[in-house]
């Protein structure tokens, strides 16, 4: 039974023609549930009071009274009690039935009301596709509803069931509400058992059999009025309806009726396929405000239609769905004129951006064609350049190899040239001699040497680096500030992957060839950098190693002064921890065999003819250490080579280089030198035997045969075999202040040695250089005057009367060094008593010395006039005003000695040497100047004695004593003796040097002789004992043992050496012409 | 001290040197500290500047006090330039120096040791030493003994060197104003025929060979033009063949020089062979700013 609120009813809502009879029949055919044909009485119930205008009791006055008397909660209840009585006085004629299910599709427009009656009573919302129902319309009561709303102001009131209602069923049915079901009418004729079952679960039921097979014959159904009669011809539901739209409209009446639906309506209700395929028909979506703008114009008279029925029922207190539709009505206009608005706005705005981007499109498409146009021609361009670009280089390479090859002939057929000159036969020789006589005569026979006009020869060297950018820098360096003029030079990388190409590339320009690759080892690089070469001459430096100052130049000289000579070698120095040492000696002759035999030649000082070089086939690449010694193999059996009298090369000692590990060296050499005893026939043949033979009788003589005086090799205990030498401060390797020779302007050709400072014990390591020309020894590294002046002030003045021993733990250089032949080294040994030696003095002998020395003065100017430069403190003046007539004077620098000798009533002036000219008054000349071991601490000697000879008057006499680099006791001392003393004699002067000196002062050398003092002596024995690392003061007291082996050598120069010039220092006269 | 220095003062005797000198801005400071640094006690220093335009005044202003007569104003050439400092000068012994030449160290002191030796000669000159514009010696005139008939035939006698006493000056006058080139060959004409030359065995000075000297701009025209003038004046007409050997012996003369440059010997005032700075037979003293105190 169906109670007050509503339980066991049930509402079928839904559009008209949208299968709601369907659905009644078939829920009618359950035993429980009664579904009559469309009630109509919850409508006519909402209706109380509103009666039709022409009422004869005043329709007015009929809802003014009623509307007085009962209010609206009165009249829901009063419809409540109506409706459920009228319901179940239905159910209860009816067997069974207990549910009540009212179906009247226009209860659309009461829908509150009828929830407000009902509160528990179910909903059933049939749905189907809105434009099916248009269709049905169409179909079933030949009604075109598309037409209908067209333009048609005159709506009938089924025109609002379309547009209204389900507007209405869309807005006021809550689907979250479990009061309220939705199936779709689809469904329920395409699978009619399974949403019956679902309609009867939601009404509380058990679907009951065959609910969907009817038979309406006779039923209510077919005798009703309302309700659709074509199902009484039909048994059962069917899907022919589905889809009946597309048929039954064109597309212009499905354009409006979409327009009324609205496309977000029917998304809504689920048929979104259905919109899709109208827009694949043509029918477009023309936005939400035409649907509201359409619906509006028929809620207008829908709402017209209300007012007609308030106005005649005269209600003044609006019901609250008519005022609720006016309100709705409002909003609606609203919306309606926002959303019209906005179409407007954004109707212009597609417009205004509909021609900008027309405008856009237009330009864009020029530009577009520019662009393309551009890039093509751009791309032609690009091409066309990068050809004409590898043409052109191309071409560069081409000429670049093409002057490499022409240079290298013209330089190679001057060469060829030389060479066959020098190789004339002996009468076109006697016609070049006699016609050079001829043309010597008529301008002048050259006296003295004759000088060669050859060009140097043009000189290619290759570095090869890996990872070597610790030394890769003073490598350059030395071989760059050569200055040689016609230098190639090329460095070859492997690929270093440390800092190396970033050192090289600073000297690029001035770097011939670089190149940089992986390669295949070091004789590899050398060999690829030698391909390149376009110099007469080649070598190569490894990246370790240093050449010495002025080396190339030396080696162009040589190649430049003997054209038959093919290849050279040099001796080598060695760097080690900052000493520098000569390296052992190399033979005046090197044949083939002693090279095979396993004599090694220092690298880096040979160099040869390319042209040598491409006939004995260039490097063999695959050789990893000994690939030098294999060249040196192959070039000897071409042509001679000749030892270079200079020291090329530094070879500094780096812990791990390759020519460390000598056992992998040997066994390459030992895997060579096998093949080469192949071919020559092995040791035991008779030629092998001669040679043999003869190189053991060189090996005999050849150190006796050539002077090999100022070589001091390490001995056998030496520093790089046996343990490091005594710590000091290395001198910088290389610096772009190369040591020179003050007389020749040259750099020294031979390292003598090394050694610190063997007097007061300063830890500079100086460096002392030989040269040859001049035959004197400078001292490197070059020091300032103010840094001189420091040192002098430090030490000189008040040495420290202590020996001090070389450090422990280290090798002292030299120590217990003894040199000279086998007599002299007899005669030092030779210590006699002192008795024997009572002819030598220890008293200072420089007075004598010096006046016995300038015999012969003219006294034509008066008194002799003497100057002492250098005098200290006067002590030599004193003794000279003792023995002679002399007016003496002295010249100082340092202004307390100065004040000392001025005491002693000389006439003293204070300052350096240099600056004779400028402090002693300009009406002074002198007689005899002297200059008593002074010259020896000068940085430029030369300038002073130029300068010096100025104060002499002519025929004046200048008085040098100095050491002597001739001496014997450096045969038996070598760097152990006391005379080198560096830093503070910086130049070593020989008879011969001096000579050259006075030429060079424009002077003449008259007298040289030599002595020897046993002072000195005892302290060259005492430095001998420790070592160059040791330092001796020149104020120290020496013990006996000492004393008595100098006093006895002393003895021995005297009768033996001093008058041979061998003695320890000279004293020369130079007169001025 | 100053009494010994006072007996020096009277044995040595006045040397006086003129320079002429008009815009030779770069050579004139070698030239001038190439006499001042003779130390030579009595010497009379006039320097005659005809209005240098281009800084020789800025370079002359250290040595100023040093000259002895000093004047800087418009003149009428060189060779009146000389001639009004030579009415100035008071020496014993006479010479002029130009703005480009150079003396060698010791010259003064050799040159009077030579006049007091031999007292007869009234004129020494000695071999010629050329530098070019860096003072790089470039070639050497060595000349024969002193003979008047070639000397006097052809203008051969280097002017940097030659000294003379003041007795010869008193008797052959002073330089003939009217002459551009040929002045010293016109003055030693006189100074031949009115005194006894001789030439001494090394180099006194050095000549400047550079492109805007006298004798590379004026040489060819006006020089030979003056010369042929100055021999028409003292009556010298060089015969046939004559001229042939005056080609001759200067051909010899600069013989001489190349085998003394070649032969690596050396002769007082210069150094052997070619291509050194002159400056290094000074030892360096050309170069430098200072000079000797004054006494």
């Amino acid at each position: 039974m169906i109670d007050q609120d509503g339980h066991n009813l049930a509402f079928i809502l839904g559009l008209p023609r949208s299968g709601t009879t369907l659905l009644s029949v078939i829920l009618d055919k359950h035993p429980q549930v009664m579904c009559p044909p469309e009630p109509w009485i919850m409508l006519a119930l909402e209706s109380v009071g509103k009666t039709c205008i022409r009422h004869p009791a005043d329709s007015r006055l009929i809802g003014q009274a009623v509307s007085e008397f009962s209010d609206a909660e009165a009249n829901v209840a009063a419809a409540r009690a109506f409706a459920t009585t009228v319901y179940n006085r239905r159910l209860d004629g009816a067997a069974g039935k207990s549910v009540f299910v009212d179906k009247t599709p226009r209860y659309y427009h009461i829908l509150p009301f009828v929830r407000q009656t009902f509160r528990e009573a179910k909903w059933i919302w049939l749905q189907r596709n809105p434009l099916d129902v248009a269709a049905s319309y169409k179909g079933s009561w030949k009604i075109n509803l598309a037409e209908v709303l067209k333009g048609n102001n005159e709506y009938p009131a089924w025109s609002f069931d379309i547009v209204v209602g389900l507007d209405r069923l869309c807005r006021e049915v809550d689907f979250s509400d479990p009061r309220v079901l939705a199936i779709q009418y689809e469904q329920l004729v395409t699978d009619a058992e399974n949403c019956t079952a679902r309609v009867m679960r939601f009404l509380g039921l058990e679907p009951a059999a065959d609910q969907t097979q009817f038979d309406l014959a006779n039923s209510s159904f077919a005798k009703s009025f309302a309700g659709d009669k074509k199902i009484t011809e039909t048994g059962k539901p069917h899907a022919q309806s589905i889809g009946a739209w597309k048929s039954a409209f064109n597309k212009d009446e499905l354009q409006v009726l979409l327009d009324f639906i609205g496309v977000e309506t029917m998304r809504q209700l689920g048929y979104g396929a259905a919109v899709n395929e109208l827009k694949a028909m043509g029918v477009n979506d023309s936005g939400p405000h035409v649907t509201a703008e359409r619906r509006g114009r028929v809620l207008q008279i829908y709402a017209d239609r209300l007012a007609d029925v308030q106005a005649a029922a005269r209600v003044d207190v609006p019901m609250p769905w008519t005022q609720r539709i006016d309100a709705e009505l409002a909003e609606r206009k609203a919306a309606i004129e926002k959303l019209t608005g906005e179409l407007t706005q954004s109707r212009t705005r597609e417009q205004q951006l509909g021609s900008d981007i027309k405008t856009f499109m237009e330009l864009s498409k020029d530009t577009a064609a520019d662009l393309e146009r551009a890039n093509a021609s751009l791309a032609e361009a690009t091409t066309r350049s990068d050809a004409r670009e590898q043409e052109i280089e191309a071409e560069n390479r081409k000429k670049q190899i093409e002057i490499a090859d022409l240079t290298r002939n013209a330089a190679d057929y001057k060469f060829r040239y030389e060479e066959l000159r020098a190789k004339a036969p002996l009468p076109v020789k006697a016609y070049r001699w006699v016609s050079g006589i001829a043309q010597r005569a008529i301008v002048g026979w050259p006296h003295g040497r004759r000088r060669t006009h050859r060009p140097l020869p043009s000189l290619t060297v290759v570095t090869p680096v890996f990872n070597g950018e610790a030394h890769i820098r003073e490598a350059i360096e030395s071989v760059l500030s050569q200055n040689y003029p016609q230098l190639q030079y090329i460095v070859v990388d492997g690929g270093s992957t440390d800092g190396t190409m970033g050192i090289v590339n600073e000297y690029k320009d001035r770097i011939s060839h670089m190149i940089s690759e992986k390669d295949n080892g070091m004789y590899d690089a050398i060999a690829k950098g030698w391909q390149l070469a376009t110099g007469q001459v080649l070598g190569y430096l490894n990246c370790d190693d240093l050449y010495e100052a002025g080396g190339l130049m030396r080696v162009g000289e040589y190649f430049r002064d003997h054209p038959r000579t093919a290849a050279v070698y040099h001796e080598d120095t060695v760097l080690f921890d900052g000493w520098r040492f000569p390296n052992a000696a190399q033979p005046p002759r090197l044949d083939r065999l002693a090279i095979l035999k396993g004599h090694i030649l220092f690298q880096d000082g040979v160099f040869f003819k390319r042209s040598v070089y491409q006939s004995a086939g260039g490097l063999n690449r695959a050789m990893r250490r000994a690939g030098d010694w294999d060249l040196w193999v192959r070039l000897m059996g071409k042509v001679r080579f000749r030892r270079g009298e200079a020291h090329q090369s530094t070879f500094r000692v780096v812990p791990g280089q390759l020519s460390a590990d000598m056992a992998a060296y040997n066994a390459e050499v030992q895997h060579v030198r096998g093949e080469w005893y192949k071919k020559l026939g092995q040791g035991g043949s008779l030629p092998m035997k001669a040679c043999n033979a003869w190189h053991r009788v060189q090996n005999l003589f050849w150190r006796k045969l050539t002077n090999r005086r100022l070589f001091f090799s390490l001995p056998a205990s030496g520093c790089v075999n046996g343990g490091r030498p005594s710590p000091g401060r290395a001198a910088p390797a290389f610096l772009a202040d190369q040591p020179r020779c003050p007389l020749t302007g040259v750099p020294p050709d031979r390292l003598l040695f090394s050694s610190r400072d063997t007097r007061f014990g300063d830890e500079l390591i100086n460096q002392m250089y030989y040269c040859s020309e001049s035959d004197m020894a400078v001292t490197y590294p070059p020091l300032s005057k103010e840094q001189l002046n420091d040192l002098y002030e430090r030490h000189y003045s008040n040495p420290d009367a202590k020996m001090i021993p070389a450090r422990e733990g280290f090798v002292s250089p030299y120590i217990n060094y003894r040199g000279g032949g086998y007599f002299d080294r007899w005669i030092a040994k030779q210590v006699l008593p002192r008795v024997a030696c009572r002819g030598v003095r220890w008293d200072d002998q420089t007075c004598e010395q010096l006046i016995g020395n300038v015999p012969g003065l003219s006294r034509e100017g008066g008194q002799i006039k003497f100057l002492d430069v250098g005098c200290f403190d006067g002590k030599l003046l004193n003794a000279i005003t003792k023995v002679t007539d002399w007016k003496t004077y002295g010249l100082e620098p340092n202004s307390k000695a100065a004040e000392l000798a001025r005491r002693e009533g000389h006439q003293v002036w204070q300052g350096f040497a240099e600056d004779a000219t400028f402090v002693v008054p300009q009406d002074m000349s002198f007689d005899v100047i002297h200059l008593g071991q002074t010259i020896e601490h000068l940085g430029d000697p030369l300038t002073v004695v130029r300068r010096l000879r100025g104060l002499l008057k002519p025929g004046g006499r200048m008085v040098l004593s100095t050491p002597n680099l001739n001496s014997k006791q450096i045969d038996l001392f070598g760097p152990t003796w006391s005379h080198w003393h560096p830093p503070y004699h910086r130049f070593l002067f020989s008879p011969k040097s001096l000579k050259m000196m006075a030429k060079l002062a424009d002077m003449e050398l008259v007298r040289t002789r030599s002595y020897s003092h046993p002072y000195w002596t005892c302290m060259s024995v005492q430095l001998n004992k420790m070592g160059v690392g040791a330092a001796v003061p020149h104020t120290v007291n020496f013990s006996d043992e000492v004393v008595n082996e100098a006093l006895s050598l002393t003895f021995w120069s005297k009768w033996l050496w001093d008058w041979r010039g061998r003695g320890d220092y000279l004293v020369t006269v130079f007169r001025k012409r | 001290m100053f009494g010994i220095q006072s007996t020096l003062f009277m044995t040595q005797p006045r040397i006086s040197i003129v320079t002429p000198s008009y815009n030779q801005a770069p050579y004139i400071g070698w030239t001038v500290r190439s006499v001042l640094l003779q130390r030579y006690s009595n010497l009379e220093y006039i320097v005659m500047d005809g209005g240098s335009t281009d800084g020789t005044q800025e370079v002359l202003e250290p040595y100023r006090e040093r000259f002895a007569h000093y004047l800087s104003e418009k003149d009428n050439g060189q060779s009146d330039a000389v001639a009004r400092g030579f009415e100035r000068s008071t020496g014993e012994i006479m010479a002029y120096l130009n703005s480009d030449d150079m003396l060698a160290p010791g010259a003064l002191q050799y040159v009077a040791d030579f006049f007091r030796h031999n007292p007869k000669v009234d004129a020494i000159y000695s071999h010629r030493c050329t530098v070019d514009e860096h003072n790089k010696a470039i070639s050497y005139w060595i000349l024969p003994r002193h003979s008047n008939y070639l000397m006097k035939r052809w203008d051969l006698i280097p002017q940097e060197t030659c000294f003379w006493r003041r007795r010869l000056f008193e008797k052959c006058g002073n330089i003939d104003p009217q002459f551009r080139f040929a002045l010293d060959y016109d003055l030693f004409l006189r100074y031949m025929n009115g005194g006894r030359f001789a030439r001494v065995n090394r180099f006194l000075g050095a000549f400047r060979y550079h492109s805007t000297a006298k004798t590379a701009t004026l040489l060819h025209d006006v020089g030979q033009a003056e010369i042929r003038k100055v021999q028409g004046k003292h009556g010298l007409w060089i015969r046939k063949g004559e001229s042939m050997l005056g080609g001759v012996f200067s051909l010899y003369v600069q013989r001489r020089g190349f085998r003394y440059q070649l032969s690596g010997r050396s002769l007082p005032g210069a150094l052997a062979g070619v291509g050194y700075d002159y400056d290094s037979v000074w030892g360096g003293l050309l170069n430098e700013k200072r000079l000797p105190e004054l006494v």
